[in-house]
C-alpha cells in the first residue's frame, strides 16, 4: 500500500505565503492571550481546588450563588468529566482545611438532598505557584538552548537557529490555540497547569523530530548533489521525506485523539497541547526551519537562488533507460 | 543465524528481565484477588441476609456480629499469615502506582524559620517582636533569607542579637552561626520526627523527602483522611499535661457565665434553676434564660460538657467578651476534644474541657508509648515511659492528684483525659479506659510525637480520592488500547511483514517499559501513561522512517539484503539525533517538574531507549533471519 506517490512539490518557493499565515495565526494567538489572558490552573496560580462529585447534576449558577454567599463571589466552577462532577477553584488557601470545609458545607446545605463526595483536593501556596511557573519557563528555555546546541554541533549553526525558531513557534502558535479554544469551548477545561507544560516540552521534543529528518536528508543530498541550487535540493528532500513525514504526524495525531476523547478530564489539556503541537510541528519544520535557513542564504550570505525559468524548483533525480517489452 | 548470536542473546535477556522484574507485579494482583475472595464478606453478607441477628443488647449485638466476622475472615487471614512474606514481599517490588492513580494525599512542608526564631528567643520583649514584625513582612515581600534580614534589622538597630539568643557574651557572628545551624538541622529533625509520625501511623509505602533547604515532601498512597494527616504532619506539636479543674469549681463558673449572659445580676442565688426546671421551656425560651447552656450542654450527673460544632465560634465569641472574662479564674482555659464525642441528629458535638492554664508537665519528657492489649482484661491500653526527670515530676504530679483527671493536650486539643488512680513513681503509666484499639493507637501516637522541634507549614496538598484514580487508570488504558490498535493495523496494512515485525517490536517495548519501570522500583502515574501511549507512537517512527528508505532502496533496483542494509544505516543518524534531542528534554523536564510529570519525564526517557532498542535491533534480527532462511522477499507494502 502507499498513498504517497513520488512527489515533486515547490514546497520553498512558497514559503513567503506561509510566513504570512504563521505569522497571522501568532498574532490571533497573541491578541487573544493579551485580551483574555491565559488560564493558569492552580499549580501555578496557587489557590484551592475542589473536584465534588454529586449523586445528582446540579445547576452550576445555584452553586455559584450558595458559594457567593460565604464569600467565595470569585469562584471558578466548571462540570469536570459529567454533569454532576464539578472542579471548584478558589483563590483562597488556608492551613488546614477550612477553605475546603466551608464549601463543602455550604454545598451540602444547598443541596440538602444531593450527597456529595470530595474527589480531590489541590491547594497550592502561592508562593508554590510562583516558583513552579519560573521552573517551567526555565525549563522550555533550557532545552531550546540544549537543542541549539546539539543540533549546532550535528548540523551548521543556521541550521540550529533555523530548528529553534520553528520551535519557538510551534510553542507561540499552540499556546495561541490554548488561549483562543478556552476562551471558544471552555468545556475542554484547557488550563495551563505542569501536565500541560510537560506537554510543550515534550511537542518540543517531538517537533524536532521532523526538523531533524528533513535537516539530515538536506545534508545527505548535499553531499550527493554538490553545487546544486540549495532551494532545489531542499525541496527534493522534503519531498523525499513527505511520505515519512505524514505518515509519523498522522499516526502520532490518531494516538492523541483517542486520548483526548478517552483520556479523561485530567490529560485533555496534555492531548489537546500535543494535537496541535503535532500539527504545527510538522508544518514548521518545513515552512519555518528549511525556509530561514534558504532566506538565511539569500539575503544573509547574499547567494543568488535564483533560477531560470527553464529550470524545475524541484530537484529531479535522472531517470535510468527502460527496457520492457514491445508493445504490439 | 552466527552473526545475530550476540543480538539474539541480548533480546533474550531483555525479554527474560523485564519479565522477571513484572512477575511480582503480576503476583501481587493475584494475591490480592486471592484474599478478596478469601475474605468472606460476601458469605458474611449473605449469611446476614439468611440469619437474623437475634434480638440482644447493644454490646452483645456487637460482639455477636464481630465473631461471626472473624469466622468469615478467618480464611483469608490464615491464608495471609501463611503467605505473608510473599505478600509483603511482592507488594514492595510491584510497579508502584502514582498517588493520581491509586488515590492519596501529597503535601510539601515547609519549615517556617520566622515561628522557628520567635519560638527560640528568649527575653522577649516590645523591640523584640517589632523587629520580628519587619522581619516578617520583608521576608515575604523580598523573598530574602530571614536570617539574613534579621542580621540586618539587629545591626540597624545597634542591638547585639545575644540580647535574645545564645549566651549574652556570644558576638554576633557566633549567634549568627548558631542561629543558622539550627535552621539548617531545622529541616532534618522535622523530617525524622514527620517519618516517625507517618511511619507510627501505618500508611503504607509512604515517601517523606527532602526538597531544597527548608522543604519537606510527603506523599502518603491510599491516605482519604486529611485532617487526621494533617494533624500528624504539621502540628507544631507541643504536647502538655493540664490538671482538670474540678466539676464543681468549673459548674459554678458556668453558671456565673450564663448569668451575666443572660444580664443577671444577682449570681449566688440563681444556681438552682438551671438544668432541672427548665424542661418545660422551649428552646427559644431557654437560649433567652440561659445563653451559655444552650450552647454548652452539660451532663447532670457526670459534669461532662459538650458543644456542638457549630456552636464552637460562638462559644469563642461568649468568653472573649470582657464582662464574661471577668467571671472567669485567670488560670481556666477552654479545651475541646481532639475529636468529636457524640454525634447525634447529624450534629457532632466536641467535649468541653476546663483546665488549669498552666501545663503540670511537657511532652519533652515523653520518652515513649505503646498501644498495647492488656493480657488480663483483654482490653486495649497505652504505655508511656518518661525520662527520670519527668519521671521524678510525674510522681509528685500524680501524687498530689489522685483520684483527679489530667487531660494529654496536643496543639490544644484534648486527645484524652484519664483520672489519676495512684501516685505513679519511676516513670512508667499505662492508660486504660480506651474504645477501641484505634483510639488505643491514636493516643500512642500523639504521646510519642511529642514537641516538633520546627514549625512546618504547609504550602502544597494534593489529594485525591481513590474512585478518581480508578476512573484515571480506566481512560488512560482505554485510550492506550485505542491508540495502539490503530497504530498496530495501520502498520499491518501499510507495511504488511515489514509492518508485522514493527508490530512485534512495539509490543516488546511496552514489555520493556513496564519491566524497567519495575526494574527500578518507578512510580506509574496517570501522565505516565500518556507518556507510554506517546511512546508507541514515537517508537513506530524509527520503523517508518527505515522502512521508508527500504522502499526507496528497494525501487532503485538494489537486492533485498542490500536495501535493508541500505535502508538501517541511512535512516540511522535522523532516528539518532531525534531521539536524543527527545531525551534532553525528558531529562530536563525530570529535574525540573514534581510528581506525576516527574512519572510522565521518566516513561518517555526509558521508553525512547527502549523503542530505539526494539525498532532498529528487534526487526533488523527479524528480517536477517527470514533471509538466512532463504527469503528473497520481504512485503514492505
Amino acid at each position: 500500500m502507499r498513498f504517497f506517490p513520488k512527489t515533486n512539490i515547490d514546497f520553498i518557493g512558497k514559503r513567503h505565503i506561509w510566513y504570512t499565515v504563521s505569522i497571522t495565526f501568532i498574532v490571533i494567538g497573541l491578541v487573544t492571550m493579551a485580551i483574555r489572558g491565559l488560564n493558569y490552573g492552580i499549580d501555578f496560580k496557587g489557590g484551592t481546588e475542589l473536584t465534588v462529585k454529586f449523586e445528582n447534576p446540579v445547576n452550576i449558577a445555584t452553586v455559584r450563588s450558595a458559594l457567593d454567599k460565604v464569600g467565595f463571589g470569585d469562584a471558578e466552577i466548571k462540570t469536570f468529566g459529567s454533569a454532576n462532577r464539578l472542579l471548584i477553584t478558589v483563590k483562597q488557601t488556608s492551613q488546614g482545611s477550612t477553605v475546603t470545609n466551608e464549601i463543602l458545607t455550604q454545598l451540602q446545605n444547598t443541596f440538602p438532598n444531593n450527597p456529595l463526595q470530595l474527589l480531590q483536593e489541590n491547594k497550592i501556596g502561592p508562593k508554590i505557584g510562583q516558583e513552579l511557573r519560573k521552573d517551567a519557563v526555565m525549563a522550555i528555555f533550557y532545552s531550546l538552548i540544549a537543542i541549539l546546541i546539539y543540533v549546532s554541533l550535528r548540523f551548521q549553526f543556521i541550521y540550529a537557529v533555523g530548528a529553534v525558531v520553528a520551535l519557538f513557534h510551534d510553542v507561540l502558535i499552540t499556546l495561541g490555540a490554548v488561549a483562543v479554544f478556552s476562551w471558544l469551548v471552555p468545556w475542554l477545561n484547557l488550563q495551563i497547569n505542569q501536565t500541560m507544560v510537560a506537554a510543550f516540552l515534550t511537542l518540543v521534543g517531538y517537533s524536532m523530530n521532523d526538523t531533524v529528518v528533513i535537516f539530515d536528508r538536506i545534508r545527505e543530498n548535499l553531499k550527493i548533489y554538490k553545487g546544486e541550487n540549495l532551494i532545489r535540493v531542499m525541496n527534493r528532500s522534503i519531498n523525499d521525506t513527505l511520505s515519512r513525514t505524514i505518515i509519523t504526524s498522522a499516526t502520532a495525531f490518531v494516538v492523541l485523539l483517542a486520548l483526548l476523547i478517552f483520556g479523561g478530564e485530567v490529560t485533555r489539556g496534555f492531548a489537546f497541547a500535543m494535537l496541535v503541537g503535532v500539527v504545527t510541528g510538522t508544518y514548521s519544520s518545513i515552512y519555518v526551519a528549511s525556509s530561514l535557513v534558504v532566506d538565511y542564504n539569500i539575503y544573509i550570505k547574499k547567494v543568488d537562488l535564483r533560477l531560470p525559468a527553464s529550470q524545475s524548483p524541484v530537484l529531479e533525480v535522472e531517470k535510468h533507460y527502460e527496457i520492457s517489452p514491445k508493445r504490439a | 543465524m552466527r552473526k545475530n548470536r550476540f543480538k539474539i542473546i541480548l533480546i533474550l535477556a531483555a525479554i527474560a528481565l523485564s519479565l522477571y522484574y513484572l512477575y511480582p507485579t503480576y503476583q501481587s494482583s493475584e494475591y490480592q484477588k486471592k484474599l478478596a475472595q478469601l475474605s468472606g464478606q460476601a458469605k458474611f453478607d449473605s449469611y446476614l441476609k439468611t440469619h437474623p441477628i437475634p434480638p440482644l443488647t447493644d454490646s452483645a449485638r456487637a460482639f455477636y456480629i464481630d465473631s461471626l466476622r472473624q469466622y468469615f475472615s478467618a480464611d483469608s487471614l490464615k491464608y495471609y499469615d501463611e503467605n505473608a512474606n510473599k505478600i509483603v514481599d511482592a507488594k514492595l517490588k510491584r510497579i508502584k502506582l502514582g498517588l493520581d492513580l491509586q488515590g492519596g494525599m501529597h503535601v510539601v512542608l515547609e519549615v517556617n524559620v520566622i515561628k522557628m526564631l520567635q519560638d527560640m528567643a528568649k527575653n522577649k520583649d516590645q523591640t523584640f517582636n517589632e523587629i520580628m514584625q519587619q522581619v516578617s513582612a520583608q521576608a515575604k515581600a523580598t523573598d530574602a533569607d530571614p536570617l539574613d534580614l534579621l542580621q540586618q534589622q539587629f545591626e540597624q538597630r545597634g542591638i547585639r542579637l545575644s540580647r535574645y539568643y545564645g549566651d549574652i557574651r556570644d558576638d554576633n557572628a557566633k549567634v549568627m552561626s548558631y542561629l543558622r545551624d539550627q535552621t539548617k538541622s531545622a529541616v532534618d529533625r522535622a523530617m525524622e520526627i514527620v517519618r516517625n509520625r507517618v511511619d507510627q501511623y501505618g500508611v503504607s509505602e509512604p515517601s517523606i523527602q527532602k526538597q531544597g533547604n527548608s522543604r519537606i515532601v510527603v506523599e502518603l498512597p491510599g491516605v482519604s483522611n486529611e485532617s487526621e494527616v494533617r494533624q500528624l504532619l504539621q502540628g507544631t506539636a507541643l504536647l502538655e499535661f493540664k490538671l482538670l479543674k474540678p466539676t464543681d469549681v468549673v459548674v459554678k463558673v458556668f453558671q456565673a457565665i450564663d448569668n451575666v449572659l443572660a444580664g443577671k445580676v444577682d449570681t449566688s442565688s440563681a444556681t438552682q434553676d438551671t438544668t432541672s426546671s427548665d424542661t418545660t421551656m422551649t428552646a427559644e425560651q431557654f437560649a433567652r434564660k440561659h445563653p451559655f447552656f444552650a450552647v454548652v450542654r452539660v451532663n447532670p450527673q457526670t459534669g461532662d460538657a459538650y458543644v456542638a460544632e457549630n456552636d464552637r465560634d460562638k462559644l469563642e465569641r461568649m468568653l472573649l467578651r470582657p464582662d464574661v472574662q471577668r467571671v472567669i479564674p485567670s488560670d481556666f482555659q477552654f479545651l475541646y476534644s481532639a475529636k468529636p464525642q457524640i454525634v447525634a441528629q447529624g450534629a457532632k458535638y466536641y467535649e468541653l474541657f476546663v483546665v488549669k492554664k498552666d501545663p503540670e508537665l511537657t511532652g519533652s519528657v515523653v520518652t515513649n508509648a505503646q498501644a498495647q492489649i492488656d493480657p488480663t482484661t483483654n482490653s486495649p491500653i497505652v504505655t508511656m515511659q518518661m525520662n527520670s526527670e519527668g519521671s521524678r515530676e510525674w510522681a509528685r504530679i500524680t501524687g498530689a492528684n489522685i483520684g483527679k483527671r489530667i487531660a494529654i493536650v496536643l496543639d490544644n486539643a484534648v486527645y484524652s483525659a484519664p483520672v489519676v488512680r495512684s501516685k505513679i513513681t519511676g516513670g512508667n503509666s499505662q492508660i486504660e479506659g480506651m474504645g477501641s484499639v484505634e483510639e488505643a493507637n491514636l493516643l500512642a501516637i500523639v504521646l510519642r510525637a511529642g514537641a516538633l522541634p520546627a514549625p512546618v507549614d504547609i504550602v502544597e496538598e494534593r489529594n485525591v480520592g481513590p474512585s478518581l484514580g480508578e476512573d484515571s487508570i480506566k481512560n488512560g488504558v482505554t485510550a492506550g488500547i485505542v491508540g495502539l490498535s490503530f497504530i498496530v493495523l495501520f502498520m499491518f496494512f501499510y507495511y504488511r511483514t515489514g509492518g508485522a515485525a514493527a508490530d512485534f517490536a512495539v509490543l516488546l517495548n511496552i514489555l520493556f517499559i513496564l519491566g524497567v519501570l519495575a526494574g527500578f522500583h518507578a512510580t506509574l502515574t496517570l501522565p505516565g501513561i500518556a507518556g507510554m501511549i506517546l511512546t508507541v507512537a514515537i517508537a513506530v517512527d524509527a520503523n517508518v522512517l527505515i522502512y521508508e528508505r527500504i522502499r526507496e532502496e528497494l525501487a532503485t533496483g538494489k537486492t533485498l539484503r542490500a536495501a535493508i542494509d541500505q535502508g538501517y544505516s541511512k535512516a540511522f543518524t535522523a532516528i539518532f539525533d531525534s531521539n536524543i534531542i527527545s531525551l534532553f528534554t525528558g531529562a530536563i523536564l525530570y529535574q525540573f517538574g514534581t510528581g506525576p510529570v516527574q512519572g510522565f519525564a521518566l516513561t518517555l526517557m526509558i521508553g525512547i531507549l527502549a523503542s530505539l532498542f526494539s525498532a532498529i535491533i528487534i526487526t533488523r534480527v527479524i528480517f536477517d533471519i527470514m533471509i538466512e532462511r532463504g527469503a528473497t522477499e520481504i512485503n514492505f507494502g
